[in-house]
């Protein structure tokens, strides 16, 4: 049903790892990938899928950082199921290793050998939680609660959790992190905006807590008052789409939109959601350009569109410049600018950025007499990006407004939220 | 302790496998296990390192890593070593009754995965006992190998009782054993093309669905995707189905959307009332929109798969365009795909918006991209008409950039919309001409010729371009060349004597200079064309253009259906077709050793054959339309044949499907392979000559595409002077009792041109013995009146033997064997062959898939005898009986089949003669 083998390959294509799950292709298959990736001109031209015709085989790859990981199957395959399994075969590297790259995969050949037995087999995905899996895979891996034997929850309902964890002091700590994605067009219209959140969470919590989470969510008022709870007064938000982790009660959710969970133990994401809503972009910039034959001048200005008392932090604003200028020169009046040629930009950076706040930038390059108009023109087409952080802060207005935490211990555990806002795909084109 | 990373390094060295031998032979464990990673390390890098095998094997005694790491080896060594492997069994036989759980799973998942039967022979009773383990992980692991089990020998795993053991675990209290339990049986169903393995009714549903909440995500997915294939009686029940799994629509995972999504779609037509599906669309559309926040690959498959669904729920992302607004850091393939989606998504409400968006990226640095923007506008024109206006506007906007990419594919673009909407949008050709220097591409010259020729006559300056063209014209490609001769033709016509002078020199570098064949015949045809006078050209040239078909690209309705039907498949990224993706199964042959293990059967009153596997898994001839490029010429190649494709414009053209076994070229012939009919008249009959067909000559044949779903496939060549068309077919009554099941397409064929034409047949009608074996077929067309045929059902008795029924039962067998009279039976001497002769199991199997079964064998006997049982589909309800007698000593030579049927008597013979010659060939 799923995949027949998985590769990782490294930089130039070399064989890391290879797993053969099925025995249904031989893995010299993996040559065919090589040749195809390698040959292609410029990425572009190289899509996820590759299909092997007259082999019936199909590839299919993520990159990441400087690696191939590659599964090959014969059949009509799941692709969904397979493209997520490899980036959660990442994922539990990454918190197997930290950073995932050619070097740390092969200084830790083995123990991948030994969690890809262990996460699929036969080609079905088995289990994924590196929670779990890092109570019983680790072959010459120093970790401290290493014990070799299965534990029970490897195949049970409740399977990210293990039983009888113990901690000294019962925290949790909730972090809701809203990205921002902004289009604005050449002409200043706003096109699109769009919220990506994600609540994670850090439970340090002993034994088997069941939490209800409570958030002004508005369709969560609603079905409280529809039972008969109190009218909730103040703000509330229209969540357009949530995702759970695994261990989220969706029937229950589905039911009264109550979030209630047995949470693994240490940090994971609990929900993700998304909202499309007319904002106003947190930070506005515009960018003016003179251009001369022999030199060209940047005005660029930014100003903040924040509620009172926020500060955008690590303000980076990313301007396209003509690839063959020279001797820049910047006057900004908050922040510096640096020009980096190898992505053909100026990065002007803001520490600290207040609400209500404007800064300009402006930027003097000279120009080679020599040069093509038309790449010069190509040049400018590229839009304007905007990185920053606003902590305490959400764009959407959602908050936590409980986090019940019920244990049969009986023990009280008082939670942690903290709130940012972060710039996601923030795009601004130039005119 | 040193990275292992070093140990990837030790290449090419000599004395290496010296190194590593004594490494493996050290004293002290630490050594030894350093010497094992470095085996496993170069056997990864392609290194081979197999002959260390003995000197691997005697490190399992260690502790579990080590351990798993000797297993990884032997499962990349044991085939090509099969002897020493089985110096290991002890060890896995060991391990399976191992106190620690991990390692019983370790054994038996590895014993599983290599493929040798002296290894599986030892498999069976760790395995049995592993299914029935006291820990759940051991007893998901051993699921899964039932799968693998029956990979490599479904033999041992249905004669064993693997198949029933996999069934009980389907209530196993651990939800992890019962989606492995769910995996392997969706698996075996498949292989084996038996898909009530998996026990689906309104009985076993809920408890799937209640599985559901418990298992890991993976789980989920197995499972959702199981009771997709499952259809519910009542919309009540389809009703409740969706209510339990929706709440899955917002787990984190994408492929559990995708899964859940799918199985809506399939519910969704069985619910009855509409605004219960309204809701549906609308509870989908969220979740899907949020995939487009997930990696790029997987926006990727999400986005070929949304493109899917709006076909049928074009509502679906109505709110939601601008979601799909191309962001500067998507990669192409991203980029490209939510351009698709735009193209599809636009109305006139929308349609500024994305407009404006489309005008942005053609003025992207990317330049494949922008030119796709453009076309992508030149697609909305077409399709809508009311923004046909708004996309020109816009692409005079494009054109006064001047960037030569674009402004060529404007060109290219502007001509699909002007030939659309003929004389509405006049005003951009000045404007296009005006830049037409930046246009360098021939298609985009092309492009601008045509326009050119068109509008010659409301273009001042035609004349003056096309003369510049011509002055260039050797350095201009053939199909420029063509171009700038048609349109020097139109403007000819179209602006008189002021023309003259350009066309004359045109046709003449045509006809005197031009080297192309081609050209050449143009230009005299032209040149004639002109001495029969202006009008006459004018009549030609200027002829009515073939509209454009903007659904062109539109994947066909039915293919659709399939891909909606495996949402989030592999099939679903590519639009083609889900059997082109259907590898074969790698299949052991079942050798005589099987053969010879397998328990006697006799035929009076001994278990039943229906078991086993010969048969079980050579349904694969049933499968609808399995045919497949890709396939190797094996086993399957009866699958090929017999399963025909119902999406012929997927295959290759026949020569690429080029079959050599010897075997199957006579079986070729025998069953009208549809696929080799459709392209080629040769592998058809003539049913009817041009002469008594009032000017149409009729090919055709009888294929079975899917089971008992039959086809009349019609090959009509018009050798008439005019058209033909309002054609309407009918069927005299007959033995099969076939009858249409649609009537005709209307078609219309011009003279000279033929078409092939497919008609459904039903046997449903009634069955008329008088007519014999012969099936009268009237036609009527315009304007050649009422034509008759007739179609020699005997010629394709082998369509009508029922691929599905199965043996008949034994009992009943012999009853209706002992019915008929000596005298009526039927013997024929046979040549079998010898690879044939000597497995009983592939006989069975090539039989059962040409819809013969049997119903019992004697293996040991001398000689080894057959019987076989094939039933006719349709009311006939008649049934051939035969016994098979091979080769004495199972070497090359003559054996025997009897047969008996309850047909009729008059028509008995002829049927018995042609199935004995079926049989015959088939064993051939």
């Amino acid at each position: 049903m799923v995949a027949s083998s998985i590769f990782i390959l490294d930089s130039r294509g070399k064989t890391i790892i290879s797993r053969n799950f099925r025995g249904d292709v031989a893995m010299d298959v993996i040559n065919i990938f090589k040749q195809r990736v390698f040959e292609a001109q410029d990425d572009s031209q190289i899509t996820p899928f590759f299909r092997h015709d007259e082999k019936g085989i199909t590839f299919i790859h993520i990159r990441h950082a400087n690696i191939y990981l590659v599964a090959v199957t014969r059949r009509n395959s799941n692709a969904t199921v397979i493209l997520t399994f490899l980036y959660k075969l990442v994922q539990v590297f990454t918190e197997y290793f930290r950073d995932v790259h050619e070097e740390s995969i092969r200084d830790n050949f083995v123990v991948i050998y030994e969690l890809l037995d262990e996460m699929m087999d036969f080609g079905f995905p088995q289990i994924s939680e590196s929670k779990i899996l890092r109570k019983y895979i680790t072959q010459d891996y120093r970790v401290s609660e290493s014990t070799g034997v299965l534990p029970v929850a490897a195949t049970n309902a409740v399977s990210w959790r293990s039983e009888g964890i113990k901690h000294i002091r019962n925290e949790v700590f909730l972090d809701v992190i809203e990205k921002v994605n902004i289009l604005v067009s050449g002409s200043g219209n706003l096109l699109r905006s769009e919220i990506v959140g994600k609540l994670v969470m850090k439970s340090y919590l002993s034994g088997m807590p069941n939490l209800k989470l409570g958030l002004n969510d508005r369709l969560q008022f609603e079905a409280s008052a529809a039972r008969g709870g109190p009218e909730r007064k103040g703000k509330s938000v229209d969540l357009e789409d949530i995702k759970f982790h695994q261990c989220v009660r969706l029937a229950k959710f589905e039911n009264d939109r109550t979030i209630s969970f047995i949470p693994p133990d240490g940090t994971f994401e609990l929900m993700g959601y998304r909202l499309n809503t007319q904002v106003k972009p947190p930070i506005w910039v515009d960018a003016v350009i003179e251009q001369r034959p022999t030199r060209v001048d940047y005005i660029v200005k930014a100003r903040t569109q924040l509620k009172p008392r926020a500060i955008a932090k690590s303000v980076k604003i990313a301007i396209p410049v003509l690839p063959d200028v020279d001797t820049p020169s910047f006057k900004c009046t908050s922040g510096r600018a640096k020009y980096a040629p190898e992505k053909d930009v100026v990065v002007w950076s803001i520490k600290q950025f207040k609400a209500g706040q404007e800064a300009v930038m402006r930027g003097h390059f000279s120009l080679p007499s020599i040069g093509k108009a038309e790449n010069r023109e190509n040049a400018t087409k590229r839009p304007i990006s905007v990185e920053f952080e606003v902590p305490y802060f959400t764009i959407s207005g959602l908050q936590v407004r409980f986090l019940k935490v019920v244990e049969k211990s009986g023990y009280q555990a008082a939670p942690w939220v903290r709130y940012k806002m972060v710039a996601g795909d923030y795009q601004i084109r130039m005119s | 302790m040193a990275p292992d990373g070093r140990m990837f390094q030790t290449g090419g060295r000599k004395g290496e496998l010296h190194d590593l031998r004594q490494g493996l032979n050290a004293t002290t464990t630490k050594e030894r296990k350093n010497a094992l990673k470095r085996t496993v390390a170069a056997m990864t890098l392609g290194r081979d390192v197999s002959s260390l095998f003995t000197d691997v094997v005697k490190n399992t005694a260690g502790d579990i890593s080590m351990k798993k790491l000797v297993y990884l080896y032997i499962i990349n060594y044991a085939q090509s070593k099969p002897d020493l492997s089985i110096l290991i069994v002890n060890t896995f036989i060991k391990d399976a009754k191992d106190h620690n759980p991990l390692i019983r799973a370790l054994a038996i998942r590895t014993m599983a995965l290599i493929p040798l039967e002296k290894i599986t022979e030892y498999l069976c009773d760790p395995l049995h006992a592993a299914l029935h383990d006291a820990d759940p992980y051991v007893r998901k692991t051993a699921a899964v190998c039932v799968a693998k089990l029956y990979d490599t020998n479904p033999t041992l795993a249905v004669s064993e009782g693997f198949i029933d053991e996999l069934r009980q675990l389907l209530a196993d209290g651990n939800p992890m054993t019962v989606s492995n339990a769910v995996a392997a049986l969706s698996e075996i169903a498949e292989a084996s093309n038996n898909p009530n393995l998996l026990p689906l009714s309104a009985q076993t549903i809920p408890r799937f669905l209640s599985a559901l909440s418990e298992c890991t995500e993976w789980g989920q997915i197995c499972i959702l995707d199981a009771i997709g294939s499952y259809t519910p009686t009542t919309s009540d029940e389809a009703d409740q189905m969706v209510e339990r799994i929706v709440p899955r629509l917002q787990h984190a995972n994408p492929a559990v959307v995708l899964a859940v999504v799918r199985v809506i779609v399939r519910l969704m037509p069985l619910l009855d009332s509409q605004e219960k599906r309204d809701f549906l669309v609308k509870k989908m559309s969220a979740p899907l929109i949020s995939l487009l926040t997930t990696p790029p690959e997987l926006q990727f498959v999400a986005l070929r798969n949304f493109s899917l669904l709006i076909t049928d729920y074009p509502h679906l992302f109505s709110n939601d365009v601008r979601a799909f607004f191309v962001s500067y850091a998507d990669p192409l393939y991203v980029k490209t795909e939510k351009l698709n989606i735009l193209v599809r998504l636009t109305d006139e409400a929308n349609a500024e918006d994305v407009l404006a968006e489309m005008v942005e990226y053609s003025g992207e640095v990317d330049a494949q991209f922008a030119q796709k923007a453009v076309a992508s506008i030149s697609q909305i024109a077409v399709r809508l008409p009311q923004l046909s206006g708004q996309c020109v506007n816009v692409f005079s906007d494009i054109l006064k950039r001047q960037m030569p990419h674009i402004t060529g594919e404007v060109a290219i673009a502007l001509k699909d919309v002007l030939r659309c909407y003929p004389r509405q949008f006049e005003e951009i050709v000045p404007q296009l001409c005006q830049y037409s220097e930046l246009i360098e591409d021939p298609n985009a010259k092309s492009a601008l010729v045509w326009i050119i020729g068109e509008h010659a006559d409301r273009l001042p300056s035609a004349v003056s371009m096309l003369n510049v063209i011509v002055d260039g014209i050797h350095e201009e490609t053939i199909n420029v060349q063509q171009q700038v001769l048609t349109a020097c033709l139109k403007a000819f016509v179209l602006c008189g004597p002021e023309a003259q002078a350009v066309t004359k020199r045109m046709i003449t570098y045509a006809t005197e200079e031009s080297e192309s064949i081609d050209l050449r015949d143009r230009g005299f045809i032209y040149q004639r064309l002109l001495e029969h006078g202006v009008e006459t050209a004018q009549k030609v040239v200027l002829s009515n253009k073939v509209g454009i078909d903007h659904s062109q690209s539109r994947i066909p309705a039915d293919l659709s259906k399939k891909l909606l039907d495996s949402l989030s498949s592999v099939a679903s990224v590519y639009h083609q077709s889900p059997h082109l993706f259907q590898g074969v199964r790698k299949r052991m042959p079942i050798t005589s050793e099987v053969d010879e293990s397998m328990a006697e059967e006799d035929l009076l009153g001994l278990e039943p054959t229906v078991e086993e596997p010969g048969e079980n898994f050579t349904h694969p001839a049933i499968t609808d339309g399995s045919s497949s490029v890709s396939k190797p010429v094996g086993d399957s190649l009866l699958d090929d044949i017999l399963g025909g494709s119902s999406d012929l414009r997927a295959l290759p053209p026949p020569s690429q499907n080029k079959i050599n076994t010897g075997r199957s070229l006579s079986l070729e012939g025998l069953l009208n392979p549809p696929n080799k009919s459709i392209h080629s008249s040769e592998a058809n009959d003539m049913l009817l000559s041009a002469e008594e067909g009032n000017g149409l000559s009729i090919h055709g044949q009888l294929v079975a595409r899917t089971t008992n779903s039959l086809f009349l496939l019609l090959k009509l060549h018009n050798v008439g002077q005019s058209p033909t068309c309002d054609f309407a077919i009918q069927l005299n009554t007959n033995c099969f009792a076939l009858k249409l099941a649609a009537p005709m397409d209307n078609i219309n064929i011009p003279p000279g041109k033929s078409a092939s034409i497919e008609v459904p047949l039903h046997v449903d009608g009634e069955a008329d013995e008088a007519k014999g074996f012969e099936l009268q077929v009237a036609i009527k067309f315009s304007p050649g009146g009422i034509v008759y045929f007739a179609v020699d059902l005997l010629k394709h008795l082998s369509v009508f033997m029922d691929r599905k029924s199965g043996p008949m039962e034994k009992p009943s067998y012999l009853e209706a064997w002992r019915k008929v009279p000596d005298y009526a039976e039927l013997s024929t001497t046979i040549n079998v062959n010898s690879d044939m002769a000597n497995a009983l199991g592939r006989i069975s199997e090539t039989f059962a898939s040409a819809g013969i079964f049997t119903v019992a064998k004697r293996a040991h006997v001398k000689p080894p005898v057959m019987y076989l049982s094939s039933r006719f589909i349709g009311p006939l309800n008649c049934v051939i009986m035969a016994e098979l007698t091979l080769p004495l000593d199972r070497g090359t030579g003559v054996g025997k089949i009897s047969s008996r049927s309850t047909l009729p008597a008059e028509m008995s013979k002829p049927a018995l003669t042609r199935f004995n010659t079926i049989c015959g060939e088939l064993l051939r």
